[in-house]
This record gives C-alpha cells, sequence and structure tokens, in this order.
C-alpha cells in the first residue's frame, strides 16, 4: 500500500482537484484506491456526492467511536472508496495535540487499511500544524501542486524547512505545476524557473481550465464527463509520470 | 453487508417487467448493456468442478475463477484447443492448473454469452447507492442458442447497506427468489446436456448383499463397458493420454472380473471374452508405454548429467515419431470390425437374462458370500506370496511383479464389491493394499522402463554422431533408474510387514473371512 498525500501550505492551488482525477484514474487502472477527504471544506466528499456527516463524533480519527472501515463510503466507480470529510477535522489540529503520540495517529488510523487497498490519497488541509505532521508522518509521497507565481518558491523553500527542522526525511517530495495559464507570459516564464530552480518537479503541466471548475457543478472527476479534453488528459499524464517516477510502474 | 446477492426471476417475469416495476419506487440510471462471449473449461473427469473452481474462456484468455464467479484466482493466455497446463506461460495460472489438472487436457464444456443491464440506485444527491444487473446466458448446445439463465445480481456500495437492504426487500416483495451464485454454473451446464462431474473413472457400483452372483458380476461388468465405451471414441481424436488409460483400466478391471469372480458365467463365453478382451489389452499396451515415457521427459532429462541433458534428444524425436504411427495402428484397431464385434457381442451378452447352467455353478449363490470368498482367497495369497520374497536372501524381481499382479487383482476386487461392507473398515483395508501397490509399482516402473530403453537402444537406427551420443545418454538412464530400482526393493520389506502385521491381517480376516457376517 501507498500512502499518496496532495499537500500545499497555500489554499487555492489545485490540491483537490489533483487528488479526485488522481484517486479516479489510480483506480480506473485497477488499483484498489481509497481517497481520505482530510479537508474540513470537505469539496472532495461533495465531489464524490457523499454527504459528509454533520455528527461531533470524527469517528476513528480523533475520538474512539466507530472504526474507519465502517465510515468509509463506496463512491460510483470501481475500485474507488471514499474516507468523507468530518465536521469534526476542523478540531483535528486540537484533538490530535491532546494525546500522546500525537504525530503517528494518521499512521495508525489507516494502518488496518494495509490489505485492502493499493494506494490511499490524502487530500490535506492548507495548514502546517499538527495535521500537516500527521499527514507527512503518514505518507510515502507528498505531491505539492506549484501556481507558477513568485511567491512559490519562497513558500516551497519555507515547506522544506519546516521538514527539514521535523527531520521528516522518510517521505519523498514531488511537486508538479498547477493552474498554469498559458495566455500569461509571467506564466509560462515562471513556469519554465520553477522546474530549474527546485528540485522534483514533474514534467506534466494541469492547466487553468474552466473545465476543472466545473467539476463543482458535474460533481464527477474531470476525465468522467470532460475525457476528451485538455485537463483531463492533462491528469492523466500526471498520472502516468506518478506511476512511473514514484510508484515504479512504466 | 459488503456482499452481493442474486435473485432468480420468476418464469413469467421478464427485464422489461422488472425495470418497470423498479422505476416506479427508485430512481435510476440504466447503463449501456454489454455482451460477453466466454466458454467454459475443464478436464474430462471435472477435476476442476471438484475443486469448486471454473475455468473461462474468453477469445485465447482464460480465468480461474470460483464456481459463483466472485474471486478471480488468475489469468493467461492460450491459443491452444486443448490447452495443457504446460501450455500456459509460467505464472499464477500455470502453477494453480498444474497439481489440479496434471496430464489431462482441458477441454470446452459449453459456450455462450451472458448480457448484463446495469441499473444503478440514486439517492438524491444522484449519487449511486446499489447497483442491480440483470445477467442472462445464453448458450450454444446441440439444438442451437438456448436461454440457460437469468439472475439478478445486487452490489452494495459500501457505506449504503440500508439502501441495499431496502432494494434487496423490494424484489423479495416482487417475489423474486435469492439463490447461490454457483446456481448458475450447473444451469449453464445442463443447458448443454451436461451434469457437473458426471463423469468419473472411479468404480461405483451399488450391489445388494442377497442379489445372485451372476447378475451382480453383470451389473459391475455394465459399468465398467460403459466407461470403457465413454473414452473409446476419444482415444483416436488424441486430446490427452488419460482417456487411452482410463479404457484400459476398463479393460484390465473386466478381464480381472472374468478371472477371478469364478464360475458366475458358462465357461466358453468367460474363456472367449477373455481371450477378447486380452486383444485390446495388446492392442494398446506399446501406446501407453510410449505415453508413459513421453510424460515423464522432464524427469529423464533430470536425471541425466547436465553435459548430456541435450544427448537425449533423438530418442525423444524417436519416441513422437514412434507415438504417431502407433496411435494410428491403435485408433485402426479398435475401430476394426473385430473390435466392434467384441463390444456389440459384450454388450448383448451383459444384458440378457441370466439362466441357471450346469458349468456355472456360483452363478446363483448371494454374492456377499462369493465376493467374501474370491476377496479373501486372493488376500490369502498376497500375504504367501510377500512372505516367500521376505525369506529368500535375493528374491529374483520376476517374484515381485508376479506379486503386483495378484495386488492389482485383489484391489480390483475390493473395489467391485466394496458397496457390499462396511465403509470404513473397508476403506482403511484399501488403504493399507495401496501403499503396498505404490511400491511393488515403482519398482515395476523402474524396471519396464529400463527394459523400455533398451528396447529404444536397439530401435533407433544407429547412424549419426547424434544417436551414438543418445545411446550413451540411455546408458546413463539406465543406470539411474537401476539404482532406484534397487532402493525400491530394500523398501518392500518395511512396505510389506506394515500391510501383513498381524492387526491387519485380522482386519481382513474380520471382514472378508470365513464365519465374517
Amino acid at each position: 500500500m501507498t500512502v499518496l498525500a496532495l499537500y500545499s501550505n497555500k489554499g487555492g492551488v489545485g490540491k483537490t482537484a489533483a487528488a479526485v482525477n488522481l484517486a479516479y484514474l489510480a483506480a480506473q487502472s485497477g488499483k484498489r484506491t481509497l481517497i481520505c477527504d482530510l479537508d474540513p471544506q470537505s469539496s472532495a466528499t461533495f465531489y464524490f456526492r457523499v454527504k459528509p456527516r454533520l455528527k461531533a463524533s470524527a469517528r476513528g480519527l480523533s475520538k474512539g467511536g466507530k472504526p474507519i472501515d465502517k465510515s468509509i463510503k463506496g463512491t460510483d466507480y470501481d475500485n474507488l472508496d471514499l474516507l468523507p470529510a468530518d465536521f469534526t477535522h476542523r478540531n483535528l489540529d486540537i484533538s490530535f495535540a491532546s494525546r500522546k503520540d500525537s504525530l503517528g495517529r494518521l499512521s495508525r488510523v489507516l494502518d488496518p487499511l494495509q490489505d485492502e487497498y493499493d494506494l490511499i490519497v490524502l487530500d490535506s488541509p492548507p495548514t502546517i500544524n499538527v495535521v500537516a505532521e500527521n499527514i507527512i508522518a503518514a505518507s510515502d509521497h507528498l505531491l505539492v501542486p506549484l501556481i507558477p507565481t513568485t511567491l512559490s518558491v519562497r513558500t516551497h523553500e519555507q515547506l522544506m524547512q519546516f521538514m527539514d527542522s521535523r527531520k521528516r526525511d522518510t517521505v519523498d517530495v514531488t511537486c508538479f505545476r498547477s493552474m498554469v495559464d498559458r495566455r500569461k507570459k509571467m506564466h509560462r516564464e515562471l513556469s519554465e524557473s520553477i522546474a530549474e530552480e527546485i528540485d522534483g518537479v514533474l514534467e506534466s503541466i494541469i492547466p487553468f481550465a474552466s473545465v476543472v471548475e466545473r467539476m463543482g457543478i458535474r460533481r464527477e472527476p474531470v476525465p468522467v464527463f470532460a475525457g476528451r479534453s485538455k485537463a483531463a488528459q492533462a491528469y492523466r499524464d500526471l498520472w502516468a509520470e506518478i506511476e512511473e517516477k514514484l510508484l515504479g510502474q512504466a | 453487508m459488503n456482499n452481493v446477492q442474486y435473485f432468480s426471476l420468476p418464469t413469467e417475469y421478464d427485464r422489461d417487467q422488472l425495470f418497470q416495476d423498479l422505476r416506479e419506487r427508485f430512481d435510476l440510471l440504466v447503463e449501456k448493456p454489454s455482451l460477453a462471449q466466454w466458454s467454459l473449461y475443464d478436464t474430462f473427469d471435472w477435476r476442476l468442478f471438484h475443486r469448486s473452481l471454473k475455468l473461462v474462456r474468453v477469445a485465447d484468455d482464460f480465468f480461474l475463477r470460483d464456481l459463483a464467479g466472485s474471486r478471480d484466482y488468475a489469468a493467461a493466455s492460450s491459443s491452444q484447443q486443448f490447452p495443457f497446463a504446460w501450455d500456459f506461460p509460467n505464472g499464477a495460472l500455470h502453477e494453480q492448473l498444474t497439481p489440479i489438472i496434471d496430464m489431462r487436457a482441458l477441454m470446452a464444456l459449453v459456450g455462450g454469452e451472458t448480457r448484463s443491464t446495469c441499473f444503478r440506485v440514486l439517492n438524491e444527491d444522484e449519487k449511486t447507492v446499489v447497483r442491480l444487473t440483470i445477467c442472462e446466458d445464453a448458450v450454444a448446445a446441440e439444438e442451437g442458442i438456448t436461454q440457460a439463465d437469468v439472475r439478478v445480481m445486487l452490489q452494495p456500495v459500501r457505506g449504503y447497506d440500508r439502501e441495499a437492504r431496502t432494494v434487496a426487500q423490494f424484489l423479495d416483495d416482487l417475489g423474486l427468489e435469492t439463490r447461490q451464485a454457483e446456481e448458475s454454473y450447473a444451469a449453464i451446464l445442463r443447458a448443454n446436456n451436461l451434469e457437473p462431474g458426471s463423469y468419473s473413472a472411479r468404480l461405483a457400483v451399488k450391489l445388494g448383499p442377497d442379489n445372485r452372483s451372476g447378475d451382480a458380476t453383470r451389473t459391475i461388468m455394465r459399468a465398467l463397458l460403459e466407461n470403457l465405451e465413454i473414452n473409446l471414441p476419444y482415444i483416436a481424436q488424441d486430446i490427452d493420454t488419460e482417456f487411452l488409460h482410463d479404457f484400459r483400466v476398463s479393460v484390465r478391471r473386466t478381464r480381472t472380473a472374468l478371472s477371478q469372480i469364478k464360475a458366475v458365467f458358462p465357461v466358453a463365453e468367460t474363456e472367449r471374452f477373455k481371450e477378447d478382451f486380452r486383444y485390446f489389452g495388446d492392442l494398446s499396451n506399446l501406446l501407453r508405454d510410449l505415453d508413459v515415457y513421453l510424460l515423464k521427459e522432464d524427469v529423464y532429462r533430470a536425471m541425466l548429467p547436465s553435459s548430456m541433458e541435450n544427448d537425449i534428444d533423438p530418442v525423444f524425436d524417436f519416441l513422437h515419431s514412434r507415438r504417431a504411427h502407433v496411435l494410428t495402428e491403435v485408433a485402426n484397431g479398435l475401430a476394426s470390425q473385430k473390435s466392434q464385434k467384441i463390444l456389440r457381442d459384450w454388450d448383448a451378452f451383459l444384458n440378457q437374462e441370466a439362466m441357471d447352467c450346469p458349468d456355472a455353478p456360483n452363478a446363483g449363490r448371494r454374492v456377499a458370500d462369493l465376493a467374501r470368498e474370491s476377496i479373501y482367497r486372493r488376500y490369502r495369497r498376497v500375504v504367501k506370496e510377500g512372505d516367500r520374497i521376505l525369506q529368500h536372501e535375493n528374491p529374483p524381481d520376476e517374484w515381485l511383479h508376479a506379486l503386483r499382479i495378484d495386488c492389482k487383482k485383489l484391489r480390483y476386487l475390493m473395489e467391485f464389491f466394496a458397496s457390499l461392507f462396511p465403509a470404513k473398515g473397508h476403506r482403511k483395508l484399501v488403504q493399507q493394499l495401496k501403499r503396498l501397490q505404490d511400491n511393488l509399482g515403482d519398482f515395476n516402473d523402474l524396471s519396464v522402463q529400463q527394459d523400455f530403453l533398451l528396447w529404444i537402444a536397439e530401435e533407433m537406427p544407429v547412424s549419426s554422431v547424434n544417436s551414438r551420443r543418445a545411446v550413451l545418454a540411455i546408458g546413463s538412464l539406465i543406470a539411474t533408474l537401476d539404482q532406484r530400482q534397487r532402493k525400491e526393493k530394500k523398501n518392500f520389506a518395511g512396505t510389506f510387514a506394515a500391510f501383513a502385521s498381524p492387526p491387519n491381517r485380522s482386519r481382513f480376516k474380520e471382514l472378508y473371512g470365513k464365519g465374517a457376517s
């Protein structure tokens, strides 16, 4: 089982869209996949038409109660299940912090799913806090979307410093360029320079496209309702690259 | 409740009607129907079915599944019409099939297609909460395409158990009955007039202890003839080696029955048919020897020093070409007027009214008594022969061969009359005997193989360097076989002692001896 976290300490960088589309493509390729919605905004849950539970009990994640496998929901797609976002995830950092081994909680929650899934995709909230540390500790790969802005290289450096300070060298950090607007000269140039300045940037580029925005209306992954769009092809390329470079399958 | 449920449709009910009924109650999304063509494969003697497995072929891809079709164990491709385990590339399917089907070929049992129509039940968010699939199987049987099975498959979506229960209850209210997933396997085969597990090489004759011996013996012989006639037409087709093998076993059993169940038939007929069945044996001896040899090709290669491994090639080439000739001879022999007449006459003889006649004094006796006598007489002889071998410094090989034949006759007799004796005691003794037979059988095989190798060395044209090297390789093989044979001979003492141990002797006496009830 591989755990792949879509992570960024900034919001609005195309994290959830990437998590949903990559998880869908992984499942299509035959991998038994679970997408975990750890973001209190619960967008991933919404995209899969699952109702987030609004009861104040984060079953199995931060408090006792129902074990995790009772909370998992099947999506409309083969091989793809979802762990819905939960109202109480808003309090994750507090509840995590208040326990012993507060950084290994998420790992322990996911551990029983070892045999059930080949791939777990985490959609994380945009924070650097205990939740983020839990995600980093539980993941094999962090996948960081970068928007081509002057700040993005600096933000990424901050993340790497944070990782170093926490001695988190067990996780591999990979970036990909997201929401790139080819019409903007600055985007084009920065997109090039990002690839030069940061190690481990994937070649595939996810474009800024209205079709990705439409996911909120369609409540379906992009390849399902716009399979021929450039964006769908970009996610397919990105998935193929991840399979080859991170999961070691050509 | 993460498991799939199956329902049968009542006969007067169809897909469209069900769809209407469902739509009145649920929000449905209908997917495009899919059509899948497939064939089901198994060995002639149902080896996969007996392990609760089926092999599905789609084009040239084979899938090993459980009978319910709910689990895929392995898959691989082969373009063979009758693939063997070794025809599949190395991998999971090859490995899983090998111990189960061994040297048997896989044959198509039935071909057909499944039309699947999936309805998704949606909730108010238009989220799929239950999947219902109507699967309609049609098979291409002898009388054309027939509808074999219709079932409704309910697949719950994880985390939506309540909705699945609601739909299941609704189907129940409509009058659909739940069923086992395996049922469609049997339904599909029956549509092609096949009964799963219907053929077995094992003899299972049910006799009553008070039956007249003449009638009971005919019953046994008819079962043997039936088996023989089932296998016969496949021998010439050369699908695998076991049709000939099973045919020969039936021939041998028939000969044993003719000679060991004494004085139940008139002497003239008994003698005539003994002769006739010897003809079937003689006709097919060489072909079977060649088969055994070719089946062991890998074993022989492994016996050779690595420097000689390929020197044996000409031998196998020779055997293959020789076998092609011999197979034709056997096929012609079996199709000949003579063979046909033997089988016709034998069938007529077995089905005529039993008449008491002076030269068949045992015909009217209780079969339980005659069975006991025949088995015990044969058993005492086995023990006597075995003891003689044990007491000898260096017993001649022929003695062991003779003992093997005696054991085989004893085993056949015990199988013929198995239904007359308590199953448990009988099974135990058969197991004991089997161990002794295995030891003697191995000893005999090793000896026969050496003779056969010598025969090949003489038969093979020694013209080229290649065949001279092959003759050397044969020499090396004979040496190895001879060593193993000596070892097997040493093992005999222990194996026989176990078989003829006092407790075992008293068990035999209890079951088959005089005064046993």
